[in-house]
């Protein structure tokens, strides 16, 4: 009886450890984990051309996981931490860096040409994922900023209908015209201060950038005030939104809850029936400029392999599948903007229905003025973007002055930047 | 059958000596083997390792460098967010715990007067603790008081428009301090033991010699309840330093509006898992801990001149 507990214990402790060890292969299938950010709209959208791929690879089955943006990254970066990553990811331009610099990416570049094909995609959006010989993963889609709108509101206000060439001084009388006539609480523009992305374009309207190619700050403390500055006087002539008003996304960016009749976006952010959630008052136009137009032809994303995948082929074949299958085109339409693959672009253009019409027209006008996209920003990015937002917040609460914040948020982005170069 | 019987009697006293399983000591071990693993693997090892890399740069990925002080040293000169997080944290704890604590002990002595549905009610004002700081509280507390939410409605028609208290920088963080103090359930069943261990027979003397209910409440209920309103006290504090769910929830990870709610472990977490900087991350939660610890052993050290026990002379 006295060697029962002895037992007893060496059996939970062997139950213990099979409950850690996992489960092993069967029945000679492969699964993929591929993850993606977005909504769940665009969760079904991949799912078909997901679905697509298992149809034509028999033996492979992928397990496809969305989050939002923020909560993608967080999960991403702990799952990353453990060794426990997802075979197949997308990956934004501001966290390629964090990854490659830490090895966990998988470099394309030897598989190009057998198992991954580059050949048929535009080379405009091919930048970002080219790093010297290496390849980190292939660009999803091209997209650029636009501004959606609403041109029921625009006109009644009477304000003058935004188009190619126009300024930011424009925009100011605009968005306030419209403030003025529309309902106290809804606004011409939602301010736009607060996102390093539009941040981007108007560096890239004075002919700076956000990073230099050697992954520096592109830009100085001044361009910071400047843009803060203008910003906010733009919001305390009522042209923007309030703070209260900008801060509160829960249920949709302000435009989509109604409170502001223009905005700010990356043109792949749309579905097909966008118009219908504004009773078809929706619109595009090109943002406001300064000494240029400055929007780049980029990436909406990249898709990438782990380096520590242990189903590598398979993960080499559903990149390829994804970025170059029309079968995957036509599943995907817009929903991650214009196919990077030329032949599918073309493919789905006949297609096109609603927003994705208006964001293939609004291509096609802005498209000879884009820039190629820049490099893929340095480690340290991902942080300097919300941190951006996070210094801007004591500016859109009027609890902080617009230049002594943005020359503390340099200091920091400065700090934030050297600390990654070691 | 009779002689090991006696032979085990006269061996007992020898082997209590030694304890139970003084003859097997390994059996001993291998019983506590489940805790003794958990207390050395998964609490003792992370905590040392934690205090190693809280001198080094580690970023999760790479082997991490000793740069010696350099994370501390950054956080007490040269971090505004850390400011940031440092003061919306004391804020949470100094409105939040005595709120908390007045309200449990308000509830308590209601709850107290005997009353045919005490028991009903003590459940009742109890259960909201039993959600705790969950996550799913959490967001049912970020609906109320999100733009046009019940909270909103509420003070409008008070005269008070506001848009979403989660988005105005002035009231992000009384959210959250109303989230805490509704949850009073466990102080507040603490207080009520302690207020049924003092004796009536004390009320009765004061009420004879014309004492009035403020007085009693002064002069009998706080000095005999001293010491379980220590014991409130010095627990709360150390769990309201550590509050994360409900911030994070709110604020949707952000520590937003304006960090007001960028809770201590708040931006440790955003220092650690979403700006990499583990090493940095690890140095805050020793300075966390040393806070902590500092706070508390003031409220110890208060504690000699109003913390009564009784029998005690003073």
């Amino acid at each position: 009886m006295k060697k029962t507990p002895v037992a007893v214990t060496a059996l939970a402790l062997t139950l213990l450890a099979t409950a850690c060890g996992g489960s092993g292969s069967e029945d000679g299938e492969t699964t993929l984990r591929f993850a993606i950010w977005g909504s769940d709209e665009r969760y079904e959208i991949v799912q078909g051309a997901v679905q697509a791929f298992m149809d034509d690879n028999p033996g492979i089955q992928v397990e496809t996981t969305v989050a939002e943006y923020d909560a993608y990254w967080q999960r991403m970066n702990t799952e990353m931490a453990g060794g426990n990553a997802p075979d197949v990811f997308l990956m934004s331009d501001r966290h390629l860096r964090e990854y490659t610099g830490r090895n966990v990416v998988m470099d394309l570049a030897p598989h190009v040409g057998e198992g991954v094909r580059t050949d048929d995609i535009t080379p405009e959006v091919m930048g970002l994922g080219t790093d010297g010989d290496h390849l980190w993963g292939l660009p999803m889609s091209q997209i650029t900023i636009t501004m959606p709108y609403n041109p029921g509101l625009w006109e009644e206000a009477g304000a003058e209908a935004p188009e190619l060439g126009w300024t930011w001084d424009d925009y100011l009388e605009a968005a306030q015209t419209v403030s003025e006539h529309t309902d106290e609480d809804v606004y011409g523009a939602s301010d736009f201060g607060g996102i390093e992305s539009w941040f981007k374009v108007y560096l890239s309207q004075k002919g700076k950038s956000l990073y230099t190619e050697d992954g520096e700050l592109g830009y100085t403390a001044d361009d910071v005030v400047e843009w803060w500055e203008m910003a906010t006087e733009f919001r305390e002539a009522g042209a923007t939104t309030p703070g209260e008003i900008t801060n509160d996304t829960t249920a949709g960016s302000p435009m989509v809850q109604r409170h502001s009749a223009s905005e700010f976006t990356p043109d792949s952010t749309f579905a097909p029936d966008q118009a219908d959630e504004f009773d078809g008052d929706f619109a595009l136009a090109p943002l406001p400029q300064a000494d240029s137009l400055g929007l780049y032809a980029e990436p909406a994303m990249l898709i990438s392999a782990s380096a520590r995948t242990s189903h590598e082929e398979e993960s080499l074949a559903l990149i390829d599948y994804v970025v170059n299958e029309p079968a995957a085109a036509e599943a995907l339409g817009m929903t991650f903007g214009l196919p990077a693959n030329q032949t599918n672009r073309e493919h789905i253009s006949g297609d096109l229905e609603g927003a994705w019409q208006q964001v293939y027209e609004y291509e096609e006008l802005v498209g000879p003025e884009l820039k190629e996209g820049p490099p893929a920003p340095p480690q340290g990015a991902s942080a300097l973007f919300d941190l951006f937002t996070a210094y801007y917040e004591d500016v859109m609460f009027d609890r902080a002055d617009p230049e002594e914040q943005a020359r503390a948020f340099y200091a920091e982005a400065e700090q934030v930047i050297a600390d990654n170069q070691d | 059958m009779t002689t090991p019987l006696t032979r085990s009697a006269a061996a007992r006293p020898r082997r209590r000596r030694s304890g139970t399983y003084g003859d097997h000591p390994a059996t001993g071990y291998l019983f506590l083997s489940p805790w003794i693993l958990g207390a050395l693997l998964l609490f003792l090892g992370p905590m040392l390792a934690s205090l190693y890399l809280s001198f080094t740069d580690y970023d999760l990925f790479s082997t991490p460098n000793w740069i010696g002080l350099e994370n501390y040293e950054r956080m007490l000169t040269d971090d505004a967010r850390f400011g940031n997080s440092v003061l919306a944290t004391v804020r949470f704890v100094v409105f939040g715990v005595p709120i908390q604590l007045a309200a449990a002990l308000g509830v308590a002595l209601l709850l107290n007067r005997a009353s045919r549905m005490s028991g009903v009610y003590r459940s009742a004002f109890y259960a909201p603790s039993l959600l705790g700081g969950s996550v799913a509280l959490a967001l049912v507390w970020r609906s109320l008081f999100t733009a046009d939410g019940p909270a909103d409605q509420l003070s409008g028609l008070f005269g008070m428009p506001s848009r979403g208290w989660v988005n105005d920088p002035q009231l992000a963080l009384a959210v959250l301090v109303l989230l805490i103090v509704w949850q009073f359930g466990a102080p507040m069943v603490i207080f009520l033991a302690g207020l049924k261990q003092i004796p009536q027979e004390l009320y009765d003397a004061a009420s004879v010699d014309g004492a009035n209910a403020w007085q009693r409440f002064r002069a009998i209920t706080v000095p005999m309840l001293s010491p379980v309103i220590f014991f409130n006290l010095v627990l709360n504090t150390i769990n309201a330093f550590q509050v994360f769910n409900a911030a994070f929830v709110v604020s949707g990870g952000t520590g937003g509006p304006s960090d007001t709610t960028l809770f201590y472990t708040l931006y440790l977490w955003r220092k650690g898992f979403v700006e990499f900087n583990m090493g940095y991350a690890s140095a805050m939660a020793w300075l966390l801990l040393l806070g902590i610890a500092l706070v508390t052993g003031l409220i110890f050290r208060s504690a000699r001149s109003w913390v009564h026990y009784a029998g005690e002379k003073k």
